[in-house]
C-alpha cells in the first residue's frame, strides 16, 4: 500500500517537474538568449565531455533521441560540423526545435523528425545520443544498440543526485555486457558511452584516425584526385554530380574564407569551405558505390 | 489566376525541366501572345500559362517551374508533382545538352509516370562547342520516346517539336517507353553511352576559363573586366548621348514637336504643360530618350556580354569570400549586378538565392542603395560636367552603403549564413545574335516601362508648376527641404516625382541653380530615396506588404538622414 502511494506520489511529482522543465525549454527555445544561458549552465560541460568521449569528425552523422523544444545537444553537435538527425515524439517540440535551430544558423545541418525513439533504426549513424528524460529509456537504448553499426557509438544520460528521484537510471552492464563502455560525470547527470565493439577496437579507432583513408574534401591537396565516399544531404548535390563514387579533384582554393573550386567529372563547382569539410573522399573506389542497372525493354 | 483547371475542352501540356535550360524561351516561342503569369496558391511558386496552336487545335501550355528532380524537397518540386498528378495530355521534357546526366535523371522519373512524353534536348549548339557529340538515336532508343534537338534561342528545331507534339496528341497507338527505374546509376549509364568526345576542346579557352576562376590571376582579370565594364558603360553611353541621341532629340525631334504644338494649341495652361518649362512633350521625351537611354543601352550591352560569356559565375566565385563577410554568398552577384540595370529583374532573380534571409537582404540592399541605370544615367548627366568629385563621392557612397547594409542586415535578420554552391560553366565567346536579341528585348522593355511613367510624372510636375501648386508644395516641405537639406524650395518637386521613376529624383535638379554641395546632397537623397512604384509592386508580390513597408521606411529615413548630415557638415567646410 505504502509502495503504491509512493509510486503515485513519484508519478505526480515527476509530471510536475517534467512540465516545469518543458516550460523552461519552450521559453528558452523562443527567447534564444534565455535558451543559450540555460544551455551554458546545464549543458556546456556535459556536452564537451560527451563529445570528447565520442571523438567524431566533421561530416559524421549522428542521431539525437528526445531533443525537445530546446535542442541544445543538436545545436552543439551541428556547430561542431556533424550532420544531425534530431528526433522527438512531441510535434510541438519538433516545431519549436526547428525554429530555434534555424535562428541559430544550423538549420541546414539538422534534420528534424517526429517519431518515437523506440522505433528508430540506428544503422546509418556514426553515433546516437539518448536524452535523460526519454521514456522507457532502457528499451530504447537496447533497441538502438542492437541496430548500431560496428564501430558506432551510443551515448545516453543517467541522472545523479537529486535528479535520480525523478528519472530512471540504466546501468550499462544491464544492456551492453561485453561492449566497451565509458562514463563521464557532470552536474546532476552522468553520460555513458557504449562503443559497439571491443575495448581494443575502441582504442584503435582513435589512433587509426591519423591514418584514415577517408579525408574531408577540404583537406584534399590541389590537383589530386579522390572519390567521394559521403556527402551531406543537399538537394542540389546530386544534380551537380556530387554523389558517392564520383571522381573529384580540387582545382583551387580561395583565400579570405572563399570557396573551393572542384572538378567533378568535367564539371566545375564552387563550394563553401564549410560544405567541403563535410564531404568525405577516399583514394580508392569501393565496388558497392558503382551499381549496375538493367534495362527491361517493353515487349 | 486559379489552379490549372481541368477543363478538358483544351488538352493540357506541361513544359518541364531543370532551371536555366531555356525552357521559358521554348515556352515563349510556342505560345505567342496570350500569356499570363500565375501563382500557385499557398506557395511562392509562379508559373506561366499560355496557349499553343497545334495543327489547328489549341492546347493549354504551362511552363512548370524548373526542378532538378521530383523528390518533393522544395516548393517548386511539390508544385511540379501536383501538376503532373493532373494527368496532362502531354509532357514536354526539356533536357540540357550541357548537363545531360542530371536532366536524364529527371526524365526517367517523369517517364515512370507513364504519361505521353516528348523529350527536347536544348542548347545542342553549345555542346558542339565543347567538343562533344550526342547520339540522338541511341538516346531515343534508351528512353523510348521521341527526342528532338533544339537551339531555342534561335528557334532551330522548334517547328519539328510542334509537329511531334501534334502527332503525339493525336489519338492512336502510342510508343511505350522502356521501363528503366529512375536512379542516378541509370542516368549515368545512359549518359555514358550517348555522349562521346568528338574533338579537342579549345585548350586556350579552357585555360582562360580556369585562370579567371583561380585567385591568381583571377583577381587581376576581375579588376580588368570590372574596369572595362565601367569604362565602356560610361564611355559608350556618353558617346551615344553626345553624338547621336542628344542632337537627334534636341535639334530634331523636340523642335518639331514644339512647332506642331504651338501651331495647334493656343497659349495657355495646356500649352505650357505640354511644351513649357516642365513640358511633358519636351522634357518628358528628352529625359528618357536622350539622357538616360544611352546608358541603358551601354549597360545592358556589357551585362549581356558578361552573362553570355559565362564570366558572371566566375565573378561570383572571386567575390564570394568578400560577400561572406557581409553574410551573403557569391550567388548574390547576379541580383546585385542586375540591380544596377533595373530593380525589377534584380528582385525577381533573388528567387534563385538559397535562403529567405538572403533574399530579403539582397532585395533591401538593391532597393536602398543600388541605383538603377536610369538613375545612374541621370547622375552622370547631372554631375559629370559640373563636379566629377561629387560623382565619385556618390559612387563610393553607394558601394559602402551596400556593404554596410549587408553587414548590418546579416546580424539583424534571423537565419543562417548561406552555403555557397555554384556551378561554373564553360567560358564561351558571346554570340552576336544572342547579344543582339537580349539588347533588343531589354531596350524594348525600357522604352515601354520608362517613357510613359516619365511623361506622366513630368506632366504632373508641369501641372503643379503652371498652376502654382508647386510653390505651395514648396512652402509645405520647406522645413525639410530648405531647412534640413539646405536646397532651394523647388527641390520638393523631385521628391514628389521620384515615386514614379527614380531618375525623376535627379533630373529636375538639372534645371535648378545649385552649387556643388547642393548637387551632392540632392544626389545622395536621390540615391537612397524610395524605389519607384514598379519596384514597390514587385516587392509586395515577391515578399509582402510588411516587407515593402519596411523598405519604404528604411529608404526614406536613410535618404533624409544622410542628405541632411552631408548638407550640414558640408556647410561648415564649403
Amino acid at each position: 500500500m505504502a509502495r503504491q502511494a509512493d509510486a503515485l506520489a513519484e508519478g505526480v511529482f515527476f509530471k510536475l517537474i517534467s512540465r516545469l522543465v518543458k516550460g523552461i525549454e519552450k521559453a528558452g527555445s523562443w527567447l534564444a538568449s534565455l535558451g543559450l544561458t540555460y544551455g551554458k549552465t546545464f549543458y556546456h560541460d556535459l556536452l564537451e565531455k560527451e563529445i570528447q568521449m565520442v571523438s567524431l569528425r566533421p561530416g559524421d552523422s549522428v542521431m539525437h533521441i528526445g531533443c525537445g523544444a530546446l535542442p541544445l545537444t543538436a545545436l552543439k553537435l551541428a556547430q561542431k560540423g556533424l550532420e544531425v538527425t534530431a528526433v522527438d515524439v512531441d510535434p510541438e517540440a519538433v516545431q519549436r526545435a526547428e525554429r530555434f535551430l534555424r535562428r541559430m544558423g544550423v538549420g541546414d545541418a539538422v534534420q528534424l523528425q517526429l517519431a518515437d525513439g523506440a522505433n528508430m533504426a540506428a544503422e546509418q549513424f556514426d553515433a546516437v545520443w539518448v536524452s535523460l528524460h526519454v521514456v522507457c529509456k532502457k528499451e530504447v537504448v537496447s533497441n538502438l544498440l542492437s541496430g548500431l553499426r560496428p564501430g558506432a557509438r551510443l551515448v545516453y544520460r543517467n541522472p545523479r543526485g537529486l535528479l535520480s528521484y525523478l528519472y530512471p537510471r540504466v546501468r550499462p552492464e544491464s544492456i551492453a555486457a561485453g561492449h566497451y563502455s565509458q562514463t563521464e560525470v557532470s552536474l546532476g547527470k552522468e553520460s555513458i558511452l557504449i562503443f559497439n565493439g571491443s575495448k581494443e577496437e575502441a582504442l584503435n579507432m582513435s589512433s587509426k584516425k591519423s591514418q584514415a583513408k577517408h579525408v574531408s574534401l577540404e583537406e584534399l591537396a590541389p590537383d589530386s584526385t579522390a572519390f567521394i565516399s559521403a556527402t551531406p544531404q543537399r538537394s542540389m548535390f546530386p544534380p551537380l554530380g556530387l554523389r558517392r563514387g564520383k571522381k573529384i579533384t580540387v582545382r583551387c582554393r580561395h583565400p579570405l574564407g572563399g570557396p573551393l573550386v572542384v572538378d567533378v567529372e568535367g564539371r566545375r563547382v564552387a563550394l563553401a569551405r564549410k560544405l567541403a569539410r563535410k564531404i568525405r573522399v577516399s583514394r580508392e573506389v569501393r565496388n558497392e558505390w558503382r551499381c549496375r542497372h538493367q534495362t527491361v525493354s517493353a515487349p | 489566376m486559379a489552379l490549372p483547371s481541368s477543363d478538358r475542352e483544351r488538352p493540357l501540356i506541361l513544359l518541364l525541366g531543370p532551371p536555366n535550360v531555356g525552357k521559358s524561351v521554348i515556352f515563349n516561342q510556342l505560345s505567342g501572345m496570350d500569356v499570363g503569369m500565375a501563382n500557385y496558391p499557398g506557395t511562392t511558386v509562379d508559373y506561366t500559362e499560355g496557349a499553343v496552336e497545334l495543327h489547328g487545335n489549341t492546347a493549354k501550355l504551362i511552363d512548370v517551374p524548373g526542378v532538378y528532380s521530383l523528390e518533393a524537397e522544395s516548393e517548386a518540386e511539390e508544385v511540379a508533382i501536383r501538376m503532373l498528378n493532373r494527368q496532362p495530355e502531354l509532357v514536354v521534357c526539356v533536357l540540357d545538352a550541357l548537363n545531360l546526366e542530371s536532366s536524364i535523371y529527371l526524365t526517367l522519373q517523369i517517364l515512370r509516370l507513364k504519361l505521353p512524353t516528348v523529350v527536347v534536348v536544348n542548347r545542342v549548339d553549345l555542346l558542339a562547342e565543347t567538343g562533344r557529340r550526342l547520339d540522338l538515336n541511341l538516346l531515343q532508343e534508351e528512353l523510348g520516346v521521341a527526342v528532338i534537338p533544339t537551339v531555342a534561342i534561335t528557334g532551330s528545331g522548334l517547328d519539328r517539336l510542334q509537329q511531334i507534339m501534334a502527332e503525339t496528341l493525336a489519338p492512336g497507338p502510342r510508343q511505350l517507353p522502356n521501363r528503366v527505374a529512375p536512379s542516378w546509376a541509370a542516368a549515368e549509364s545512359i549518359h555514358g553511352r550517348v555522349l562521346s568526345s568528338q574533338g579537342p576542346v579549345s585548350d586556350f579557352r579552357q585555360r582562360i576559363g580556369d585562370a579567371a576562376m583561380r585567385p591568381w590571376p583571377g583577381i587581376l582579370i576581375m579588376l580588368a573586366v570590372l574596369t572595362a565594364v565601367f569604362a565602356s558603360v560610361v564611355g559608350l553611353g556618353m558617346a551615344l548621348r553626345n553624338f547621336i541621341l542628344l542632337p537627334l532629340v534636341r535639334e530634331g525631334l523636340i523642335p518639331a514637336i514644339v512647332a506642331l504644338v504651338q501651331r495647334l494649341i493656343p497659349p495657355g495652361l495646356l500649352r505650357e504643360v505640354m511644351v513649357g518649362e516642365y513640358g511633358f512633350l519636351t522634357k518628358g521625351i528628352e529625359w528618357p530618350i536622350a539622357l538616360v537611354m544611352p546608358y541603358v543601352l551601354s549597360f545592358y550591352l556589357a551585362l549581356s556580354l558578361l552573362e553570355d560569356s559565362g564570366y558572371m559565375p566566375r565573378l561570383g566565385v572571386m567575390l564570394d569570400g568578400l560577400f561572406n563577410k557581409m553574410g551573403l554568398s557569391g550567388t548574390a552577384v547576379v541580383p546585385l549586378l542586375l540591380g544596377y540595370g533595373c530593380g525589377i529583374p534584380a528582385i525577381m532573380s533573388t528567387r534563385a538565392l538559397p535562403s529567405r534571409k538572403h533574399r530579403r537582404m539582397v532585395a533591401l540592399m538593391v532597393s536602398l542603395s543600388v541605383p538603377c541605370m536610369a538613375q545612374t544615367g541621370a547622375f552622370i548627366s547631372l554631375l559629370a560636367a559640373r563636379s566629377v568629385g561629387a560623382l565619385i563621392f556618390v559612387a563610393l557612397l553607394s558601394a559602402s552603403a551596400v556593404i554596410t547594409a549587408g553587414v548590418v542586415l546579416s546580424r539583424l535578420l534571423p537565419g543562417e549564413h548561406p552555403e555557397t554552391v555554384m556551378e561554373i560553366p564553360e567560358l564561351l565567346l558571346p554570340r552576336p545574335s544572342v547579344i543582339g536579341k537580349k539588347l533588343w528585348m531589354r531596350s524594348k522593355h525600357y522604352l515601354g516601362d520608362a517613357v510613359l511613367p516619365v511623361v506622366a510624372g513630368v506632366a504632373v510636375a508641369a501641372v503643379l508648376y503652371e498652376t502654382g501648386l508647386m510653390t505651395q508644395l514648396g512652402e509645405l516641405l520647406r522645413p525639410l527641404v530648405s531647412g534640413w537639406l539646405r536646397l532651394p524650395e523647388d527641390a520638393a518637386v523631385p521628391l514628389l516625382l521620384g515615386i514614379f521613376r527614380r531618375e525623376l529624383t535627379v533630373l529636375p535638379l538639372l534645371n535648378m541653380e545649385l552649387n556643388a554641395l547642393q548637387l551632392t546632397v540632392g544626389s545622395v537623397v536621390a540615391l537612397f530615396y524610395v524605389p519607384c512604384v514598379a519596384v514597390l509592386a514587385i516587392l509586395i508580390r515577391e515578399f509582402n506588404y510588411l516587407f515593402a513597408g519596411a523598405v519604404l521606411v528604411v529608404t526614406t529615413s536613410s535618404a533624409f538622414l544622410m542628405g541632411g548630415v552631408i548638407a550640414h557638415i558640408g556647410a561648415v567646410f564649403f
